[in-house]
């Protein structure tokens, strides 16, 4: 079987050499030192890339820039950042405008970068079967045009619980938001929970500080409980810690500081929705539950004797692939 | 503070009213002075009036008297023959005179007694005026006959009996004219006496009134006075009020003052901290880069090793094999080995694992110059001037902005030979990392459209000439403004947005330059870039030899 094909950037070649080699056992590695040229070899439809991962700062191009581009090629391809500045600017760029799944910081940690590779790389073959089926089904529905925006009608259940706003605040979004979503406001973390158990909530919009509990850490219980719900984080209090939290563990959608223009946060609130639906087709795979736990172990690290037998098994395993050949 | 205004327009109509009543009293007082003096005149003229009618009437009386006397004379000189023209003379001239007295005194006449023009008035009171009355009444009685007799005299044909007639009369009325003149007289100087009397009293109560005058007057200075004095104490309150609220605002000032320096130390503190920052936000970047790639390459090793210890393991099985002559199993062993090398050699992973040895020490050798770059940029052991080639002061300072310039900007270097300098290099330093930092900011964000980056350029020149050191900075950036050319190097401007520049860079580096007893120039064209000329001496004289410390950096 073919190893699944990745491309990493960096103008450091050094770094890509590195990286390159850690990763070679597992995949086809595709490298540039050149944003512009890893520009083109995004376009060359010969690979099934399945993952990108970036620097952020690069002459010419900015990493999450670089990103973006690609999604619009290839929008099911897995995006992550490798940066050693963890400035609050290009954190909500890579979240607000890359998209990514993962923030890495550098100097990385083998392990993790491995782990988020394979975790990227099963994310990235159940976005395609997912998308196999959308197409499937399209193609359905082009038969039967008349039924073609189903989703429109029951607009009315779709729920935005939003989390730990003033009542001003709220009031000022639920009039941008109300004539297409059910709109509720909580305070406390403890609401908050009540409601998603007796509600259908989609869409979470939720403020950082919420009293003594950390919110981080409630939304990712949230998520483990409810992985199809999408996050969206509307809050003034910005810290780059705090935010590669919110990336990396909460797969938050946005990470947005008010003011914001209604029309556009409409339209994230919209997107938001398209992909709390996507995750709800696809039930079967808990994937937010399951990888959160491998990233955590690749965190930890603590001991570094099963580092290295899992990387002699994995070289193991390649022998006896290639014996058994 | 009070406004002084209100009391300032009181205090005037204050004295103006005290002026005022001066004034009145002053007429008061005039008023009394003249009107004694008048009455005084009035009465020193009646006086004179009295003294003129005494004169009168005594002439009057001495007429009457001589006039009888005479007439006595000139009867006797008829009848004993003797000449008597004498006598009717004197007689007719006494008559004469004391019908004029009698008429002036009876309805006033301008009278000549004695050569001396008298005004003689009629007596203003009435039992005077019925005394002068009674004796005119007498007088105008024996009048026609009188004159009669004395136009005869002037004819010189007397007729006896007419002066027998006239001398009867005269007998006849004699003693009541004496007595009605006595009487006359005795009046007149009565009303002398009342007249001195009113004169003493009205100068004594004239006198009383200017005293009590005097006195009002006095009475109503000292209210004035007092008045003024309370408003002179009020106005000395108020001073002291405002000299306490102007030294209250001295003080808050004072504090103000202190609170503006330690802004100024915090500002001056947190340029410090943000130069820092900046070294370290780039430095952080710097050591990640490589530190990145060496734990990851160690890793790799490790693993690579892991690998080769397996071959290796493997090997000697196969050896071992060999050499007991283990036929069965060697075919296999060759077999495993035989895998592992195809593993090593598909992966090239001998030749990687060098390479990523070699890749690693060039990072740890990246890190170590790294760290002795920012050793020779913050200098921190050394307090005193020293002997630095300026050339290496502006490469550890682009090395420590590399993060910031690499992106933005190509370094064009073009360095003359023996650029040292006395100085204070950590200083110096930072004036570089500070024009080369902005040099790199000022460049317009890149967008290209092919694969190389449109990079700006940064060309740095130094050269010795004269005993001085000339460095120049030059971007071809987006320049800077000429109205703001002239405040670049003033404290606290800024053309960064609010945060992101103190406003004290250029001013620190103007100021760590004039220290060193250099001179910094700026050329700019908008558009085109901006170019900075430093030059400093290649000595310090001895007053700037010793250490300069930041707090005198921002006056």
């Amino acid at each position: 079987m073919e190893k699944p094909h990745i491309l990493i950037v960096d103008d450091e070649p050094l770094v890509l050499a590195s990286v390159s080699d850690l990763l070679e056992f597992e995949y086809t590695v595709h490298q540039s030192d050149n944003p512009h040229e890893a520009l083109s070899i995004i376009k060359d439809d010969r690979y099934e890339l399945k993952v990108i991962m970036s620097d952020q700062r690069m002459p010419g191009m900015y990493g999450h820039e670089l990103l973006r581009e690609a999604k619009k090629i290839r929008p099911n391809t897995i995006r992550l950042l490798l940066t050693g500045y963890s400035d609050l600017e290009s954190i909500m760029y890579s979240v607000n405008v890359g998209e990514i799944f993962r923030y890495i910081n550098k100097p990385w940690k083998s392990e993790t970068l491995l782990n988020v590779f394979r975790l990227a790389v099963k994310l990235y073959d159940q976005m395609m079967a997912l998308d196999t089926s959308k197409h499937a089904k399209k193609s359905l529905q082009k038969e039967l045009p008349e039924q073609e925006q189903p989703e429109e009608v029951k607009a009315e259940t779709k729920t935005v619980l939003m989390i730990g706003y003033s009542d001003k605040v709220f009031d000022h979004y639920h009039s941008v938001l109300k004539s297409k979503y059910n709109v509720v406001n909580v305070h406390t973390t403890q609401e908050a929970l009540d409601d998603l158990k007796k509600m259908d909530v989609s869409v979470i919009v939720s403020e950082i500080n919420l009293g003594i509990t950390s919110t981080l850490d409630f939304l990712i219980k949230i998520k483990q409980g409810f992985p199809n719900v999408v996050t969206i984080m509307l809050t003034k209090s910005i810290d780059a810690n705090f935010a590669i939290r919110a990336i990396n563990d909460l797969n938050v959608f946005r990470y947005l500081t008010p003011p914001i223009d209604d029309d556009e946060f409409r339209s994230l609130v919209d997107e938001a929705f398209r992909r709390s639906d996507e995750f709800k087709s696809k039930t079967r795979l808990d994937l937010f539950r399951s990888h959160k736990s491998e990233v955590e172990s690749s965190n930890s690290l603590h001991n570094k004797s099963s580092d290295l037998r899992s990387n002699l098994k994995a070289a193991q395993d390649i022998l006896s692939k290639k014996k058994g050949y | 503070m009070s406004n002084p205004e209100p009391s300032d327009v009181n205090n005037e109509s204050l004295t103006q009213k005290g002026y005022g009543e001066l004034i009145v009293y002053a007429l008061l007082f005039i008023l009394f002075i003249t009107s004694i003096f008048v009455f005084n005149i009035n009465l020193s003229d009646k006086s004179r009036e009295h003294t003129v009618r005494i004169l009168c009437a005594q002439h009057q009386q001495r007429a009457w008297q001589k006039a009888l006397k005479s007439l006595e004379q000139a009867r006797i000189g008829l009848y004993t023959g003797q000449p008597t023209d004498s006598a009717f003379i004197a007689f007719s001239t006494s008559m004469k005179k004391f019908g004029q007295c009698t008429i002036a005194l009876h309805k006033g006449k301008l009278l000549m007694i004695e050569q001396q023009e008298l005004n003689v008035l009629p007596p203003d009171d009435e039992v005077t005026q019925q005394i002068i009355a009674s004796i005119y009444n007498i007088w105008l009685s024996g009048k026609d006959d009188m004159n009669r007799l004395i136009d005869s005299i002037g004819k010189g044909a007397i007729n006896p009996e007419l002066v027998e007639q006239m001398l009867e009369f005269a007998v006849r009325n004699d003693d009541q004219i004496l007595d009605y003149c006595q009487e006359f007289m005795v009046k007149l100087s009565q009303l002398s006496d009342e007249r001195v009397g009113q004169l003493q009293t009205s100068q004594i109560s004239a006198l009383v009134l200017s005293f009590l005058v005097f006195i009002a007057m006095g009475v109503r200075s000292t209210i004035s006075l007092r008045a003024r004095d309370k408003v002179i104490d009020e106005r000395n309150q108020e001073l002291k009020k405002q000299r306490d609220t102007i030294a209250k605002e001295k003080e808050t000032i004072e504090e103000l003052l202190g609170d503006l320096q330690n802004t100024q130390t915090q500002l001056i503190q947190s340029e410090k901290m943000a130069t820092l920052g900046q070294m370290v936000a780039g430095l952080v970047h710097e050591v990640n880069t490589p530190l990145g790639f060496i734990k990851s390459n160690v890793d790799i090793l490790k693993r690579n090793v892991g690998l080769f210890e397996q071959t290796l393991q493997e090997n000697r099985l196969l050896v071992e094999k060999l050499a007991d002559g283990d036929l069965d199993d060697l075919e296999a062993q060759l077999h495993k080995v035989q895998e592992l090398y195809d593993q090593l050699n598909s992966y090239n992973l001998i030749d990687k694992t060098n390479q990523r040895l070699n890749d690693s020490i060039m990072g740890l050798d990246r890190l170590s110059d790294l760290v002795l770059n920012l050793k020779n940029f913050s200098r921190l052991d050394e307090a005193s001037a020293q002997n630095v080639n300026i050339n290496e002061c502006i490469d550890t300072s682009l090395l420590i902005a590399n993060h910031l310039v690499k992106n933005r900007a190509n370094i064009i270097k073009d360095y003359g030979q023996s650029i040292d300098a006395e100085c204070f290099p950590a200083q110096l330093n930072q004036v570089f990392l500070n024009l080369i930092t902005n040099a790199a900011q000022a460049m317009p964000v890149n967008q290209t459209t092919d694969g190389k980056p449109e990079l700006g350029t940064i060309a740095i020149k130094t050269r010795q000439k004269d005993g001085l050191i000339h460095i120049s900075i030059e971007d071809n950036g987006t320049g800077i403004d000429p109205q703001k050319m002239k405040k670049i190097f003033e404290p606290f401007f800024t053309t960064k947005p609010v945060g992101e520049g103190t406003g004290l860079g250029l001013a620190i580096v103007y100021k760590i330059i004039e220290k060193h007893a250099g001179k910094i120039k700026v050329k700019s064209t908008v558009g085109k870039g901006t170019r900075f000329e430093i030059s400093l001496p290649m000595k310090l004289a001895g007053k700037e030899k010793f250490d300069i410390e930041y707090s005198d950096l921002v006056n």
